[in-house]
């Protein structure tokens, strides 16, 4: 029988990144289709009522928070363990890249095992949360901005405005890169649930526990292979240090 | 005559009757619109009184007219009489009695008489298509006569959002490749007054700013009058109130509309237009078209013509290439991606079954 190891993957400042992140796309993307697509109407006097307001409120306070966050994980891609860290510039990452889209376009059968992130799930995170994320922040800002002209805010952002060809184009994009969230959420619950399953790795509880479960005698070499340099020495350290105390499992 | 002979602005006013208590008034006015404070105001005096007028040469190219129709209907009596008369406007084909050669020769003596000293406004875009032959004047593209104008100018202001971003005769497809002045003129300061058409009094402002402080004035990031262009028209809606409690308008004829309530729904583009309409106002501070129950069109923004349609809050992306708008382009994303996840999760089943069916017993399939 194959033997599980228990191999503490996501820190506590990743699981908590991950789920204030989480909450914060979720209340921005309803009070920003609302603020986009007011559906309801209020009736009675203007005086005695501030949806609206309340949710641009609630959608800027959100924002502020959501920027944080990421400024946070930013920071957490130096100071955190060997998986937190997103190396693109590396040979093997791309390497992995074309491996794992290969395995997913059922071009070969047999799944790299990977500890933490595969490079594919990497590069579409760098994509939708990072590029895709700063520029809902820039778009975002500069339009929050634009209500004090002369302020600092539009100081840091303003320039995105003449730069796409206005505010209303400036909008356009921030509408329509908010729909890369709930695309992003199809494809990220669909590719967790299916590495659960198939590989029983603990992928979707790892995400609250931090622990993640990888076959002892066949994750070893694998892993070697794929990360002659990058996944290496402190993951292999960690996994050493982990079984080592999980002996009994 | 040279430029140290023209008459002051205020010997001008002087002898057309303007009392020194209006004239004062018009400084105070100015220097209120451009955001001055009260102590920039001596200094406006001082160079009224004292700088010679300014002489401006007026350009129609590629447009409508409708800006020289806003630029002659000031609202204010003072201001509107200023307007046309204190610029010293050597050379306007919609104003001047001489046509023809007449015409020609006062603005080639203008041209060569106060080289480097005349400000050249020019309203409308320039036709750059097949050699510039669709729209000539006296013989000449708008091309050659902007440049031929603008050599000997201080500043050049591009007056209406044709000369601007070329409006809508620069919307797509753009049939006679119609570019804005800023296109052509590069080494030049080009201040871009944007709007179909803009507020006059932004030409007065301009001047009076050059003539006050010998330079001109602050623009904003997109390159126009900060004084004027700083501040979004939604931002001091006077319907703003309906918009933050939520109160919108649904169709011309509801009881929002009746009620005055905000125009958003109705594709107002108040939110991302840079503007003053809803400070200065028009028609000396009549009303503005949020106000009188029409949503903004954002006219004076890049390429507003492009971005429909206008009665719709969210236009298409891109401009009619598509023919969608952002939502319909994320909920069409999102059941691409519904539907390949779907598939692939029907794949990977199907895949496990049939290997399971060829590798049957429970030893294969651990591996190991």
């Amino acid at each position: 029988m194959t033997q599980k190891e228990q191999v503490y993957v996501w820190q506590i400042p990743i699981r908590l990144f991950h789920w204030v992140n989480a909450f914060c796309i979720t209340i921005l993307f309803i009070t920003g289709m609302y603020i986009g697509h007011p559906a309801f109407t209020v009736s009675g006097e203007a005086a005695g009522h501030f949806l609206m307001g309340t949710c641009h409120y609630v959608h800027v306070v959100t924002a502020l928070i959501f920027t944080a966050n990421m400024l946070f994980r930013l920071y957490w891609f130096w100071a955190g363990n060997d998986y937190a860290k997103l190396r693109f510039w590396r040979k093997s990452f791309w390497q992995d890249t074309f491996k794992t889209l290969k395995y997913y376009l059922f071009l070969s059968k047999k799944s790299t095992p990977h500890v933490g992130h595969n490079s594919l799930a990497s590069l579409l995170y760098l994509c939708f949360i990072w590029l895709a994320g700063s520029m809902m922040i820039i778009t975002g800002m500069a339009m929050k901005s634009g209500s004090d002209p002369n302020g600092t805010w539009f100081a840091l952002f303003g320039w995105i405005i003449p730069v796409l060809g206005g505010e209303y184009n400036v909008r356009i994009w921030h509408h329509l890169l908010a729909w890369g969230y709930p695309l992003f959420l199809i494809g990220h619950l669909y590719m967790l649930f299916r590495q659960d399953i198939l590989d029983k790795d603990g992928t979707v509880s790892s995400i609250i526990t931090g622990y993640k479960f990888v076959e002892t005698n066949s994750c070893a070499s694998p892993d070697l292979d794929l990360s002659s340099e990058t996944i290496s020495a402190g993951a292999l350290g960690a996994l050493g240090a982990v079984s080592s105390q999980n002996n009994s499992l | 005559m040279s430029l140290e002979e023209k008459e002051s602005y205020y010997q001008w006013a002087l002898k057309k009757g303007i009392s020194r208590r209006n004239f004062l008034k018009f400084c105070t006015a100015m220097g209120a619109m451009l955001g001055l404070e009260a102590s920039a105001l001596p200094k406006i005096v001082n160079a009224m009184e004292t700088k010679p007028r300014i002489p401006v040469i007026y350009l129609n190219l590629q447009e409508c007219t409708c800006c020289s129709e806003s630029f002659i209907r000031s609202g204010h009596p003072l201001v509107a009489d200023l307007i046309l008369n204190m610029i010293s406007l050597d050379y306007m084909e919609v104003l001047q009695a001489a046509a023809g050669d007449q015409a020609e020769a006062a603005k080639q003596k203008t041209m060569k008489d106060f080289f480097g000293k005349y400000l050249l406004v020019v309203e409308g875009s320039v036709a750059t298509g097949d050699g510039g032959v669709y729209c000539t004047i006296g013989g000449k593209t708008t091309q050659s006569v902007l440049e031929e104008a603008a050599e000997g100018a201080l500043a050049v202001v591009a007056y209406g959002s044709c000369a601007v971003n070329a409006c809508v005769q620069g919307s797509a497809p753009n049939p006679t490749n119609a570019v804005p002045v800023k296109e052509i003129i590069t080494n030049k300061p080009v201040i871009n007054v944007p709007g179909c058409p803009p507020i006059a009094e932004v030409i007065t402002g301009t001047i009076v700013y050059y003539l006050t402080f010998g330079t001109l004035p602050e623009l904003t990031n997109q390159g126009r009058p900060k004084a004027f262009y700083q501040h979004r028209i939604h931002d001091n809606c006077n319907r703003r109130a309906f918009f933050d409690a939520g109160q919108f308008v649904e169709s011309f004829d509801d009881e929002g509309a009746k009620q005055g309530w905000c125009l958003y729904k109705m594709g107002c583009k108040g939110p991302t237009t840079y503007n003053a309409c809803a400070i200065t106002q028009w028609n000396d501070g009549l009303s503005y078209p949020i106000k009188s129950g029409h949503p903004c069109l954002g006219c004076s923004e890049d390429h507003f013509f492009d971005k429909g349609p206008f009665y719709t809050h969210l236009a298409d992306v891109p401009n009619h290439v598509i023919g969608k708008n952002p939502d319909q382009i994320g909920l069409i994303g999102l059941g691409v991606a519904g539907a390949a996840a779907g598939a692939h999760a029907l794949a990977t089943a199907a895949g496990k079954a049939g290997k399971t069916s060829t590798h049957n017993s429970p030893k294969d399939k651990s591996g190991n």
